[in-house]
C-alpha cells in the first residue's frame, strides 16, 4: 500500500468512526411527552356554605382541584367493570385484601402535595394552586373555615406569617425555592398572577393544566410492530393514559392519597412540636381505588380533532400533545 | 549467496517482531527523547553532507552514538534517556566543533539547526540554546523537569506538582484534567498504565526524588499514549547515569506554626470555628536515593527509599489521622550491546493509616485502620534491530490492596488508640463485636462496623514497532511507530460487618447525651466476595510526518477492545473503539520560533472495574430491627429483646442491570495552538481546546414515578414502590462540552532562572460530572441536570518560577509558585418528601446544576529557599518553604443540601492552612 492509499484509508476510518457516531441510536425510545389535563369548571366551584353560614361563592377557584394523579398504563377500562368510574386494567390479585397491581409504564402529576409549613396544612395544600400566601389564608381560613392553628394554637391569619414560617423551616429566602405559590411567570406577561398557576381557565369556562412525563420510555403493541409492521413511536400502539384528581375532602380539606404518619413528609421538630408534613402515598397509581373517593374526578374522555372522545387516549406518536378530560365524578 | 543471507537476516528480524507483537500485548508513552539535528555548511549553505555526529551524555546508557548526516546534512538520534547532552561535528570539509548543553526530554524531538565552519575556522564550544517553542509538536500539556520539580514549592508529591499545569483543577490526589472527571485520567509509570484498575484514580503514591520528569497532557496527543477522557499524567522515572550519586533528605512540615486567632470570617460571611489551638498539622518526609553504573555504559541502576508520615486532626476530632507510607523503587537499566537494551523496575508502597474516620463524634474504639500498598514490576526490551528502527516490549504486573478494619487494641495509654480491654491481646482486632454508629450526636462506639478486604491486579503486556526517518517519494520523513497492547485486570474483594450487625444509636433530643438510644439495627448476610475482571487489546498505528522542514502532521488511529465482567463472569461492559487522530503544526517562516497548530482527535473510555461492579448480581442482604427509640419501655429494649420488631427485609441480589446497547464513553477533541518566541527564551501562547464528552455511564430507574417535580414517589412500574430498579446506559443526554482557552507566556531556563504564567478562561457545562453520578435515577429531575460542572473555573491564573542567583560557589535558589482560581460553580438541593432515596432528603433541584452560587475567588502563593554548601563530595542543601503564606483558608466544599440560619452554605473543608517545611539535603 502507498502513502497516498494508505492515508486515504485512514481518512475514511475516521470519517466512519465520525458518522458512526453522529447516528448512533441507544435503540430505546425515550421522549419527554407532552399533554394537557382538562378540569370541568365545576370541579373548581365549592359549593355549600361558608365560615358565616353564607352559601360560597359560585366563582370558580382552582384551589378547589387538589394533585392531578397521570399515568400510563397498558390499558384503561371504562367505568363499572374495574371499578365505578374509568380504571386502568389491573394485575392478578395475590394476597386477599390486597387489589392487584396497575403496573403504570410512568406518570407525573399536575401540582403535588406540599407541605405549607403549619401542621394543620398538612395533607390539605397543593402547589401551582394559589396566588401568594394571602390568598391561601383566606382560602383555609374564610372559605373553607377551616382556620390555620400555629403551634402556639394562635389563628394564622396573615400570609407573611406563612411565608416566612416555610422560609425558616425550610431554610429558604424566596417564594421560588418554596415552590408553593405562583412563582414563576409562566405566560411571559411580566406579571405573577392567576396566570401563572398550574390551572387556566379555558374558552370553554373549563380550566386546563399542562403535563410533562420527563424521559418517559415508550411502551408499544410488540405484536402490532411484528404483523402490521408500524413503526414504534410513530404509529403503533402505545400505552393509555389515564388521571384522576384527588379533590380535598368536603369535611377535612385533606387529600386522600396522603400520608401524614411516622417519617413520612417534611419532618418538623421544634420544642415540644414535632410532627411529619405529610406526602404522597407512594403506589397511589398502582392502586387508585383504595384512594379514589366520592367527589374526586377522573379521566374519561380525550380530545380528538375538536371534538370530544368517550374512553382513554391511545398513544401512538411520542410527539403527540394529547388533551384529556377529567369528566367522570366519583359518586358514593 | 550474499543477498540470500541478507534476505534471511531481514525475514528473521521480521519473524521476531511479528511473534514479539502478537504475544505481548502494548501501553508504551514515552520514556525516551529524540534529537533531530541538520547541519549545514556555514561557508556555502548547502548541507552538510556525510559529518561524523558522536553524541555522548553521562545518562546514555550504551556509550556515545556515532553516526553520518544524510544528503540533507540530516542525522536523527532516538531512545534518548532525558537529560544534558554533548555532540561533536567531524568531518573533512568543515572545522570540528562541538555542542554542548543539548536537553532531551522524554516525548519530545529536539530539533537542532547548526551551521559548521570552514576547516581552519577557530571554533568554540557552542552552548545550544533551547528554543522556547516546540514547533513539531501538537499536545495540548505541560512538562514538569526535575529542575522545575525541585525548585518550585508545589509540595514533594506528583499528585501536587501536577497543579501547576494549566487546565488542571480540583484538590486532593486525583487532579480534574482538561475538564476531566476526577476518576477518567490516566496514570502512566514508564509508559504503562498504572491507574487504578477499578477507580479510575490513582493507585500508587510514588518516590519523588525518583521522578525524572512528569508529563501532564491534556489533549493532542498521539495513539501511543492510551485513551483517557481527562487528561494523562505520565511519570518518567529517572534510570541512573555514569555518574554515581546520592542524595539524603529530610523534609519536616508543620500547618501549627500559623498565625493562631480565635475566629476568621469569609469572604461569604460565615465565621469560621477557631483555627485549632489544639489540632495537628504535621508530616515528615525522608528520603534518599543512591543511583549510578555498575557497569560504566553498559549497566544503570537506581534504588529509592521514600518514607511519609503525617498527622493531621482536624479540629476537635480526638483521634488524628495518622499515615505512614514507604515507598521502594528499584531499577535496572542494562545494555549489553548496541542492539538490546533491558530495564526493570520494582516499587512498592506499603502504607498504614490509623484513624481513618475524620468525625468528632467517634470513640477511640470505633476508629478504623487502612492498610494499603502493593508493587508494580515492570520488565522492557527495547530491541535496536538498525538505527532507525527498534522494537520496545514491556511487560507490567502491578497489584494493589486495601484492608480496611478496626485499629488494633493496644494496652499502650499514651496513645489515643483503640484500648485494649483488660485481658485482651495486644494488636487484637475485634471482628465479632457489631461496632455501634451514631447519630443525632451521638457517638460511634464499641467498634469500627465493618471490614473491607480488596485486592487489584493489573497485568499489562505490549510491543511497540518504531521506524524513524522513513524517506517519502514525495519528501520529507516519517517517524512511524505501530504497537499492540493486551491488559487484563482482577478485582477480588471481601466485605463484611463485624459480627454481622451493624447497630445505628441516637440521642432523641439532638446532642443531649442523657436521651441516648437505640435507633435501629441491621442484621446483615455473612461476608461477601466478589470477583470482576477486565480485558483489554488494542493496537495503533502512528506517523508524525514533516512533508516539508516547517510543517508537522502527527496523524494516527487507535483500536480499543475490552470487556468487563461481573462478579458472575458474564460479561457487562463490552466495546470496540476506533480513535482516529489528526493533528498539524506549522511553522510559517521556518525559523523555529512560531507554530501554529490545530487538529481533531477522539479519545475513548475503556471502563474501570468499578463501573462494571455496579452490574454484578451480588450484595448484602439485611433485616432492618426498630430499636428502643421507636418503643421506648423500661428498662429499655435491647437488642436481642427487639428481635420480633422486624420492619423491613432486603435481599441479597443486586437489581441494577445493564442496557444492551450501551456504547463506551468518548471524547472528541479540537485544538488550535499558536505560539511565538517574542524574545530569544521567552514565548507566548494561546491555546484554545475544545473537548465534547458523549455517552457516558449513567444509570437511570425502571421502577419508581415520580410526580412532577420528582419531590415524592406516586408509583412502581414493578409493583414495589420502596425499592430502585436501576439500569446502566449511555445515552446521549449524558454529556459534557469543555472549552478553555490559554494565554500565558513561558521563559525556558536560561541566564539561571526560568518562568511561566498562564491565564485560563473556561466553560464546562453537562449532565454529568463523571460515570455514575446518579444525575438521570429521578426523571423529572433530568431537566436540570444541565449546567456548569464543577470544572467550569471561569478564570484561573498560575505561575510559577525559580531564580538560581549568581552566588557561586555557594548556590542560592529561590522558587515561587502562585494560582489563583475563580469562583467555582454549584448547586442547592432542596427538600423531597419521598424522592426514591428514602423517608425524604435533601437532594432535589429546581434549577440548572451550577447555577446557584459560585464561591468566592481564592489563591495560594508559595515560597521556597535552598541554600546549597560545597562540602567534601558533594553538597550540603537547606530547603525551607511555606505554601498558602496568607493563610487564605477559602472554602473547598460545602454541605450542599444545608444552610445556616443566615441563608449561608455551611463549609465543609476549606484549604489548607499556611504550611511550613524544611528540608536537608545531602548529594554527592
Amino acid at each position: 500500500m502507498n502513502k497516498q492509499n494508505c492515508l486515504t484509508l485512514i481518512s475514511l476510518l475516521a470519517m466512519s468512526s465520525l458518522a458512526g457516531g453522529c447516528k448512533y441510536q441507544e435503540g430505546l425510545i425515550i421522549n419527554t411527552m407532552k399533554g394537557t389535563v382538562v378540569v370541568p369548571r365545576a370541579a373548581a366551584i365549592k359549593t355549600g356554605l361558608d365560615a358565616a353560614g353564607n352559601p360560597l361563592s359560585a366563582d370558580p377557584n382552582i384551589a378547589n382541584i387538589g394533585p392531578v394523579y397521570i399515568g400510563v398504563f397498558p390499558s384503561v377500562y371504562p367505568a363499572n367493570v374495574v371499578a365505578s368510574f374509568p380504571h386502568p386494567e389491573v394485575g392478578p390479585q395475590y394476597q386477599d385484601g390486597v387489589e392487584g397491581d396497575t403496573y403504570p409504564y410512568g406518570g407525573t402529576t399536575v401540582g403535588d402535595i406540599r407541605f405549607a409549613c403549619f401542621q394543620a396544612l398538612a395533607c390539605k395544600v397543593t402547589s401551582g394552586r394559589f396566588v401568594d400566601y394571602d390568598a391561601m389564608a383566606i382560602w383555609f381560613n374564610d372559605i373553607l373555615g377551616q382556620p390555620i392553628v400555629s403551634a402556639d394554637n394562635q389563628n394564622v391569619t396573615s400570609g407573611e406569617l406563612i411565608r416566612q414560617t416555610c422560609f425558616d423551616l425550610l431554610e429558604v429566602t424566596s417564594d421560588e425555592e418554596v415552590r408553593l405559590t405562583a412563582f414563576e411567570d409562566r405566560n411571559g406577561d411580566d406579571k405573577l398572577n392567576e396566570l401563572d398557576l398550574d390551572f387556566v381557565e379555558n374558552a370553554d369556562g373549563d380550566f386546563e393544566g399542562e403535563f410533562t412525563l420527563w424521559q418517559q420510555d415508550f411502551f408499544w403493541d410488540r405484536d402490532e410492530e411484528r404483523e402490521k409492521g408500524c413503526t414504534p413511536g410513530l404509529d403503533c400502539t402505545g400505552f393509555s393514559v389515564w388521571a384522576f384528581a384527588d379533590q380535598p375532602d368536603s369535611v377535612s380539606g385533606r387529600f386522600t392519597a396522603c400520608e401524614d404518619g411516622s417519617n413520612e413528609g417534611f419532618e418538623v421538630e421544634e420544642y415540644n412540636h414535632d410532627f411529619f408534613g405529610g406526602r404522597s402515598v407512594p403506589d397511589v397509581l398502582n392502586r387508585p381505588t383504595q384512594y379514589i373517593t366520592e367527589g374526586d374526578i377522573v379521566a374519561n374522555e380525550y380530545l380528538d380533532g375538536g371534538d370530544w372522545v368517550e374512553g382513554a387516549y391511545l398513544w401512538k406518536d411520542v410527539y403527540d400533545r394529547p388533551t384529556i378530560r377529567l369528566g367522570h365524578e366519583v359518586s358514593p | 549467496m550474499f543477498r540470500i543471507r541478507n534476505y534471511s537476516l531481514a525475514l528473521i528480524r521480521l519473524f521476531a517482531a511479528m511473534v514479539v507483537l502478537l504475544i505481548s500485548v502494548p501501553a508504551l508513552a514515552q520514556t525516551e527523547g529524540q534529537l533531530h539535528i541538520t547541519f549545514s555548511e556555514a561557508e556555502t549553505g548547502s548541507p552538510a553532507y556525510k559529518v561524523t555526529v558522536t553524541l555522548t551524555g553521562a545518562n546514555l546508557i550504551g556509550g556515545a552514538q556515532e553516526k553520518l548526516t544524510d544528503v540533507n546534512g540530516e542525522v536523527q538520534f532516538n531512545a534518548l534517556p532525558p537529560g544534558q547532552y554533548e555532540l561533536e561535528a567531524l568531518s573533512p570539509t568543515t572545522a570540528a566543533q562541538t555542542f554542548a548543553g543539548i536537553s532531551i526530554q522524554a516525548g519530545h524531538t529536539n530539533y537542532l539547526e547548526k551551521d559548521l565552519q570552514p576547516v581552519g575556522t577557530a571554533v568554540e564550544i557552542d552552548v545550544v540554546k533551547q528554543r522556547a517553542v516546540d514547533t513539531s509538536s501538537t499536545t495540548s500539556g505541560t512538562t514538569l523537569s526535575k529542575d522545575v520539580l525541585s525548585r518550585i514549592p508545589t509540595g514533594r508529591s506528583y499528585q501536587s506538582a501536577v497543579s501547576m499545569a494549566a487546565g488542571v483543577t480540583g484538590g486532593g490526589g486525583n487532579k480534574n484534567l482538561g475538564g476531566g472527571a476526577t476518576n477518567e485520567n490516566t496514570y502512566m509509570l514508564d509508559g504503562a498504565n498504572i491507574t487504578d484498575p477499578v477507580t479510575g484514580t490513582f493507585a500508587v503514591n510514588f518516590n519523588f526524588d525518583a521522578i525524572e520528569q512528569i508529563e501532564v497532557l491534556l489533549g493532542g496527543y498521539m495513539p501511543e499514549y492510551g485513551t483517557s477522557l481527562g487528561g494523562i499524567i505520565n511519570i518518567v522515572t529517572e534510570s541512573g547515569s555514569n555518574n554515581l550519586e546520592f542524595v539524603t533528605s529530610v523534609y519536616y512540615t508543620n500547618g501549627d506554626w500559623r498565625p493562631k486567632m480565635d475566629a476568621r470570617y469569609t469572604s461569604d460571611g460565615i465565621e469560621l470555628a477557631p483555627t485549632g489551638f489544639n489540632s495537628q498539622f504535621e508530616s515528615y518526609q525522608i528520603a534518599s536515593k543512591v543511583s549510578g553504573p555498575l557497569i560504566r555504559d553498559k549497566a544503570f541502576f537506581i534504588i529509592s527509599y521514600q518514607q511519609d508520615r503525617s498527622i493531621i486532626a482536624q479540629n476537635g476530632i480526638p483521634q488524628p489521622r495518622d499515615y505512614e507510607g514507604h515507598y521502594l523503587l528499584a531499577k535496572l537499566t542494562v545494555q549489553p550491546t548496541a542492539e538490546h537494551r533491558f530495564t526493570a523496575m520494582l516499587q512498592m508502597q506499603p502504607t498504614n493509616i490509623d484513624n481513618i474516620v475524620g468525625d468528632p463524634f467517634t470513640k477511640a474504639e470505633a476508629q478504623g485502620r487502612q492498610v494499603q500498598g502493593g508493587f508494580i514490576n515492570q520488565s522492557r526490551w527495547q530491541w535496536f534491530l538498525s538505527p532507525d528502527v527498534n522494537l520496545d516490549t514491556q511487560f507490567t504486573a502491578q497489584k494493589t490492596y486495601i484492608e480496611v478494619n478496626s485499629v488494633p487494641c493496644t494496652h499502650n495509654e499514651d496513645f489515643s488508640f483503640h484500648p485494649c480491654e483488660a485481658g485482651e491481646e495486644e494488636g487484637n482486632v475485634d471482628w465479632e463485636t457489631p461496632g455501634r454508629l451514631g447519630s443525632g450526636g451521638a457517638y460511634n462506639s464499641v467498634n469500627y462496623t465493618s471490614f473491607y478486604f480488596d485486592d487489584r491486579w493489573r497485568y499489562n503486556a505490549s510491543s511497540k514497532l518504531k521506524l524513524v526517518s522513513v524517506k517519502d517519494p514525495l519528501g520529507g520523513k516519517h517517524d512511524i511507530k505501530i504497537g499492540v497492547e493486551g491488559e487484563q485486570t482482577v478485582w477480588d474483594q471481601i466485605q463484611g460487618y463485624n459480627g454481622n450487625n451493624l447497630i445505628v444509636d441516637t440521642n432523641s433530643v439532638g446532642f443531649d447525651p442523657e436521651t441516648f438510644t437505640n435507633y435501629y439495627w441491621l442484621e446483615i448476610s455473612g461476608p461477601i466476595k466478589f470477583r470482576t475482571t477486565g480485558s483489554k487489546w488494542n493496537a495503533f498505528i502512528q506517523d508524525s510526518w514533516k512533508p516539508v522542514s516547517n510543517l508537522t502532521i502527527n496523524y494516527g488511529l487507535r483500536f480499543d477492545n475490552f470487556t468487563m465482567r461481573n462478579d458472575l463472569g458474564k460479561p457487562v461492559l463490552a466495546g470496540n473503539l476506533w480513535g482516529p487522530r489528526l493533528f498539524g503544526a506549522w511553522d510559517p517562516w521556518g525559523d523555529q520560533r512560531t507554530k501554529i497548530a490545530t487538529g481533531y482527535g477522539r479519545f475513548n473510555d475503556t471502563g474501570r472495574l468499578g463501573t462494571a461492579s455496579v452490574l454484578s448480581a451480588s450484595s448484602f442482604g439485611s433485616k432492618l430491627y426498630l430499636g428502643e427509640y421507636f418503643f421506648g419501655g423500661d428498662p429499655p429494649l435491647g437488642l436481642l429483646n427487639t428481635a420480633g420488631a422486624l420492619y423491613d427485609f432486603d435481599p441479597s441480589e443486586n437489581l441494577n442491570v445493564g442496557y444492551d446497547g450501551m456504547r463506551a464513553p468518548r471524547v472528541d477533541e479540537l485544538l488550535l495552538q499558536i505560539e511565538r518566541e517574542v524574545i530569544d527564551d521567552v514565548k507566548v501562547y494561546s491555546h484554545v481546546t475544545g473537548k465534547f464528552v458523549r455517552f457516558q455511564y449513567e444509570l437511570d430507574e425502571q421502577n419508581l414515578v415520580f410526580d412532577s417535580d420528582g419531590s415524592a414517589v406516586i408509583g412502581s412500574r414493578v409493583g414495589d414502590p420502596t425499592t430502585n430498579y436501576y439500569r446502566m446506559r449511555t445515552p446521549a443526554l449524558a454529556k459534557r462540552d469543555y472549552f478553555r482557552w490559554d494565554l500565558g507566556f513561558n521563559k525556558i531556563k536560561a541566564r539561571r532562572w526560568q518562568a511561566q504564567a498562564v491565564y485560563s478562561y473556561t466553560n464546562s457545562i453537562g449532565s454529568t460530572t463523571n460515570s455514575n453520578s446518579g444525575s438521570f435515577i429521578n426523571d423529572p429531575q433530568s431537566q436540570y441536570n444541565y449546567g456548569p460542572l464543577n470544572t467550569d473555573i471561569r478564570h484561573v491564573f498560575k505561575s510559577s518560577g525559580f531564580w538560581d542567583l549568581p552566588t557561586d560557589p555557594w548556590t542560592q535558589s529561590i522558587g515561587v509558585a502562585f494560582e489563583s482560581y475563580g469562583g467555582i460553580p454549584d448547586e442547592r438541593l432542596y427538600y423531597g418528601e419521598n424522592n426514591g432515596s428514602g423517608f425524604g432528603s435533601y437532594d432535589l433541584r429546581i434549577r440548572p446544576r451550577g447555577t446557584y452560587l459560585r464561591y468566592g475567588s481564592y489563591y495560594t502563593l508559595g515560597l521556597r529557599f535552598q541554600q546549597s554548601i560545597d562540602v567534601r563530595k558533594g553538597k550540603f542543601m537547606i530547603d525551607a518553604g511555606s505554601t498558602n503564606i496568607f493563610n487564605n483558608r477559602a472554602p473547598e466544599s460545602v454541605s450542599l443540601g444545608f444552610i445556616d440560619s443566615s441563608n449561608r452554605f455551611l463549609t465543609r473543608s476549606r484549604q489548607n492552612p499556611l504550611q511550613f517545611d524544611l528540608g536537608l539535603r545531602y548529594e554527592f
